[in-house]
């Protein structure tokens, strides 16, 4: 696990605080507030249980025990945590779930790179293949 | 099993979150931490006290004290009670209650603030207001103008009813 190698220090956010707008660098977030808009981090973030976010996130790690929506992309793992709620889509290369955890959306998952299944996708951008690859299907099971 | 796992993890996270603060005292008690590899753009509100390190472009707006330290730099309009500066900022500062510049604060901008003090070192490029703000200061001045009898022959003094 590469959980120990943080990229800077840990930012906080707390509850009475609230942020709109665009978010970004190399940092660990740690939120307790309201944040509205994107959010892209170098290290992990973390939404406390007051936290709300409402922003497409992009981090390492990305904990969950307040309100998400938005997509999520986590480099590493997505945890939603029994308090936690993510309303949008994901796409992590673990991801957690605690009971009673409130997920809504669509999951996907980041596989170790260079290990094509199947030949036909290695050609595709690998993040973009998993939704053409449902689609064909379903075209060629409706023909 | 399961359950082994989830106490690990959280004990992993909390290990994580006190370990790469190696900042002041102070910055912890702090509600709100920016920290330096951090930068927003947007706007910024809320109530509690907010320590800014990193970049920040937008407005900020404050009722509790705002800390902009020596790395921070700072683009657009901050409203606070409290503002103290220690990094650069470019654009308007308002003070409900005081300013205070450190001596590696660089400011370009206006200042509008009931108090203020400077230390020896302070850029400042700009103008200061020091007509009470708006809000909440005490001043017993107002009314003893408006008490006092109005001079003839100095049309300034009808400040009020404009």
């Amino acid at each position: 696990m590469e959980r120990g190698n943080l990229a800077g220090s840990t930012s906080t956010l707390s509850h009475n605080v609230k942020i709109e707008g665009e978010i970004h660098g190399e940092e660990s977030l740690e939120v307790e507030g309201f944040i509205k808009g994107s959010i892209k981090l170098g290290g992990n973030i973390i939404i406390g249980k007051s936290g709300v976010v409402e922003a497409d996130v992009e981090a390492n790690s990305v904990v969950i025990h307040g309100k998400l929506s938005g997509n999520v992309l986590a480099r590493q793992q997505l945890e939603i945590q029994p308090t936690g709620q993510l309303i949008g889509d994901c796409t992590a290369r673990s991801i957690n779930i605690q009971e009673g955890a409130i997920f809504e959306g669509r999951s996907n998952m980041i596989k170790p790179t260079s290990v094509p299944r199947d030949p036909g996708a290695a050609t595709k951008s690998p993040a973009v293949s998993p939704k053409n690859e449902t689609l064909n299907i379903a075209t060629q099971t409706g023909s | 099993m399961a359950l082994f796992n989830k106490k690990n993890h959280e004990e992993e996270e909390e290990i994580k979150f006190e370990m790469p603060v190696p900042r002041s005292p102070e910055v912890k008690n702090t509600g709100t931490y920016l920290g330096q590899n951090l930068k927003i753009r947007g706007n910024v509100s809320g109530d509690g006290n907010l320590t800014i390190l990193g970049t920040f472009e937008g407005e900020f707006d404050l009722k509790g004290q705002l800390k902009i330290a020596q790395q921070a730099n700072v683009k657009g309009n901050v409203k606070a009670g409290i503002i103290s500066v220690n990094g650069h900022v470019d654009g308007c500062l308002t003070a409900l209650e005081r300013i205070h510049l450190d001596p590696t604060a660089r400011i370009e901008g206006q200042i509008t603030t009931p108090k203020i003090s400077v230390m020896e070192g302070a850029m400042f490029e700009g103008e200061i207001k020091m007509n009470a703000a708006p809000g909440p200061p005490p001043k017993p001045i107002k009314k003893n103008a408006k008490s006092e009898p109005p001079i003839p022959g100095h049309p300034e003094v009808k400040m009020g009813i404009s």
